[in-house]
């Protein structure tokens, strides 16, 4: 076991190793030139890093610390009462997250070196909650001692320091804990088939929560204890306390972990190793890692709803279209969202009455950030050609049928939005009416990026010229006639262009 | 085969493509008639799929013309769109459709009629049915290609070109395949294939010899094996190594 902790151990570090030049390279390292140079230059990465780090983290103890002058005697008392629940939540889902697919992230090159080589699964499973804790620790103690001082200040403008110290010393230690709880429950489900075979289990800890509520004195200790000791009314060795649990549950997750089913944990990380051996693109193009989890989650299922039989022509396509968003949701959600975050940008800016500069930078915003839930079904059909080809329609029509789902969503996530602030009724609908137009105005200038070689200068261009338009015409006539006039030309010549080349 | 060679169905006149410097394509010239099965052969990177995407409209040709029944593929895209269909080496699919609503679109977007059975026939013949339900992407290779076989052929278009078919099949169904392709072919349709393999019993009509993106060699396998001086029965490899050498001959001589 030993033996086979150093090996793995070996291997993450020198696969850390790896990444890390990987991306010192993308700041400008050069890794072959071993030179004092290259060495110094190194030195002035970290440091500036270092700089960085402790400037962010400055501005955020600031932050805080001015955000706790908010807080009153009742409030501070409220949030000490809802803060072990917090905590309960946390503890809840680490579980579920554990219970729900093997907590061991296998690679594709961990499933064919370390998955079927001679070496104990404990070494793997051990390495892996290290390496899973690891960053958990840093962030989680972290963001403790920022809350801590936040809450720290109606207690007096000193006590925030000491607070936050004894927030870090004492959360290491219950982040471990919790992790290590989670991967007991994990560990001991990839032991036992029959666990398995119990479908709901990973949903059970759920019922924590109701019990808490019920019984607060038996499962929000926890929470509670970190609490008292954070504000000093418990003693000082309590970190130890909860250390020493930490090291009992990962000594018995290790010892456990050596009768694990390695076949198992291979094939429920298929779907993690298919996202990690994207790379950097896994999160450059979120929606190719989305359509993956889309593919996993579905594989095995039976289809939601069907094609409708009786439709034909332009109607079985808006049908396909309408199904594709009904069974990868997260694309329709996205536009939705797209459509209230934007709009609420643009009633903000309206209420501030701002220089037109802030006008020109939503633009950019849109145009940076289009709506990429809205031409998921359009970018298939216009991409594979071998899809195109069965689509007897020109490309006006095809995008037309593809966005009119999304396009409600997004029209209804600014209406929430919209209503949401109490706008009045004719002011509303003349919103409504324009985030229409402009969800359709995006849309085409997405379309039309997509059917070009330049997708990404193309969108920028359109976006930039059809909503420059408008930004001129609204600030040339104040009419909002005149802008939808302007709107309208803009989406008749975007039309033209996606009739031809889609 | 019938030969009508007063109204080529497909013609491909002087075509060539270049990617940034690299000549894809030079000076490709052909017809096609209506019920031919062609094989278009050539090693690895001999512009064969780049062909078929030109022909298809995927790819415009940097030169000359492909029309088909007289409409040109660079101003008619669109109303050829109908007669041809290219199915690629790896067909993608939508990922929200399953394989019987692939057919299911297909049919109702062309507004057909009673195309259950033809759907049902299909799938039947290339072996999807028990898995028409599913979604193709937990497909293997091979019944991805059969699936987009099928999408293909329930259209029944008039030019049908197939870029490797018979890598991704396991041996019985590229036979099956071959005979399938057999009797489109009696009925009128017009196949062209890029292939590095073909079944023992297959016997093209016509072969087109691709390479460095030049059309080296184009005829039946009696006119081949004549010009290429080759004896007894007429594998792939053979033609294509004694059209590259005669190539290289020629290239030489000059």
């Amino acid at each position: 076991m030993t033996n086979d902790l150093r090996v793995l151990g070996w291997l993450r570090w020198k696969q850390f190793q790896d990444e890390a030049v990987y991306w010192l390279r993308v700041l400008g390292y050069q890794p072959d030139n071993g030179s004092l140079s290259s060495r110094a230059y190194i030195l002035y990465l970290f440091g500036i890093c270092g700089i960085w780090v402790g400037a962010m983290w400055t501005w955020a103890h600031d932050q805080a610390h001015a955000l706790g002058g908010l807080l009153n005697g009742a409030s501070l008392s409220d949030a000490l009462m809802v803060l072990p629940f917090i905590m309960l939540g946390l503890q809840v889902f680490v579980m579920m997250v554990a219970l729900n697919s093997t907590p061991l992230k296998l690679t594709f090159e961990d499933i064919s070196y370390i998955a079927g080589s001679p070496i104990s699964p404990a070494a793997p499973v051990f390495i892996g909650f290290v390496r899973q804790v690891l960053t958990r620790v840093v962030l989680i103690s972290l963001l403790a001692a920022l809350i801590t001082i936040f809450l720290s200040r109606p207690l007096g403008s000193t006590v925030g320091g000491g607070n936050a110290l004894r927030a870090i010393l004492i959360f290491i230690p219950f982040v471990i804990a919790t992790w290590a709880i989670g991967w007991v429950l994990g560990v001991l489900r990839l032991i036992d088939v029959r666990i398995r075979r119990v479908r709901i289990l990973w949903v059970l800890p759920l019922l924590l929560i109701p019990a808490a509520v019920a019984w607060p004195d038996g499962l929000l200790w926890p929470g509670r204890s970190l609490i008292l000791y954070i504000l000093g009314h418990e003693p000082a060795w309590l970190p130890l306390a909860w250390l020493a649990l930490a090291v009992v549950l990962v000594w018995g997750m290790t010892r456990l972990a050596a009768r694990i089913d390695m076949v198992q944990a291979t094939d429920e990380s298929i779907l993690y190793a298919r996202i990690q051996s994207l790379g950097l693109m896994a999160w450059k193009q979120i929606d190719v890692q989305l359509r993956i989890r889309m593919q996993s989650a579905r594989g095995s299922r039976k289809a939601l709803l069907r094609l409708p039989d009786n439709v034909t022509g332009f109607r079985a396509l808006a049908a396909k279209a309408a199904i594709s968003y009904i069974r990868h949701p997260f694309m329709l959600l996205f536009s939705g969202l797209w459509g209230a975050v934007l709009t609420q940008i643009a009633v903000l800016i309206l209420a501030g009455n701002p220089p037109v500069q802030v006008w020109i930078l939503w633009l950019l915003v849109v145009g940076a950030a289009p709506p990429l839930g809205m031409l998921y079904v359009f970018s298939v059909d216009v991409e594979e050609r071998f899809l195109r080809q069965f689509l007897p329609v020109n490309g006006f029509e095809l995008l037309i049928a593809d966005i009119l789902l999304p396009l409600i969503a997004t029209v209804v996530g600014g209406a929430v939005v919209i209503f949401a602030n109490g706008i009045q009724i004719e002011a509303a609908f003349f919103a409504l009416l324009l985030i229409g137009v402009l969800s359709v105005m995006l849309a085409l200038c997405g379309a039309v990026a997509l059917t070009s070689r330049r997708v990404l200068q193309m969108r920028l261009l359109a976006t930039t010229l059809s909503f420059g338009a408008l930004i001129v015409g609204w600030t040339a006539t104040h009419s909002p006639l005149a802008v939808f006039g302007i709107a309208l030309v803009a989406i008749l010549i975007l039309s033209g262009m996606v009739t031809t080349n889609a | 085969m019938p030969e009508d060679s007063r109204t080529p169905l497909l013609s491909v006149q002087n075509i060539g493509y270049v990617y940034g410097s690299f000549h894809a394509l030079t000076d490709v010239t052909f017809d096609l008639n209506e019920g031919q099965l062609v094989a278009l052969v050539g090693r690895n990177g001999a512009g064969k799929s780049t062909l078929l995407k030109c022909i298809a409209g995927w790819t415009r040709a940097t030169d000359g013309n492909v029309s088909i029944l007289g409409q040109s593929v660079n101003t008619d895209e669109r109303q050829i769109r109908e007669h041809v269909v290219l199915v690629p080496d790896t067909p993608p699919f939508y990922d929200e459709l399953t394989a019987w609503e692939h057919l299911q679109l297909n049919a109702q977007l062309h507004g057909w009629q009673n195309w259950e059975d033809d759907a049902v026939d299909l799938l039947r013949r290339y072996g999807l049915y028990p898995n028409r339900s599913a979604f193709p992407f937990s497909f293997s290779r091979g019944m991805r290609y059969k699936l987009a076989l099928c999408m293909a052929l329930l259209i029944e278009p008039k030019i049908l070109l197939l870029d490797e078919p018979l890598g991704p099949l396991d041996p019985v169904s590229a036979d099956d395949l071959w005979e399938e392709l057999n009797r489109h072919r009696t009925e009128g349709m017009t196949i062209l294939l890029s292939s590095h393999q073909l079944p023992q019993e297959a016997h093209p009509d016509q072969y087109l010899i691709m390479e460095g993106g030049e059309l080296i060699g184009r005829g039946t396998p009696d006119e081949l094996r004549a010009e290429f001086s080759l004896e007894g029965s007429l594998t792939l490899e053979a033609l294509l190594r004694a059209a590259i050498r005669a190539r290289k001959a020629t290239t030489d001589d000059e």
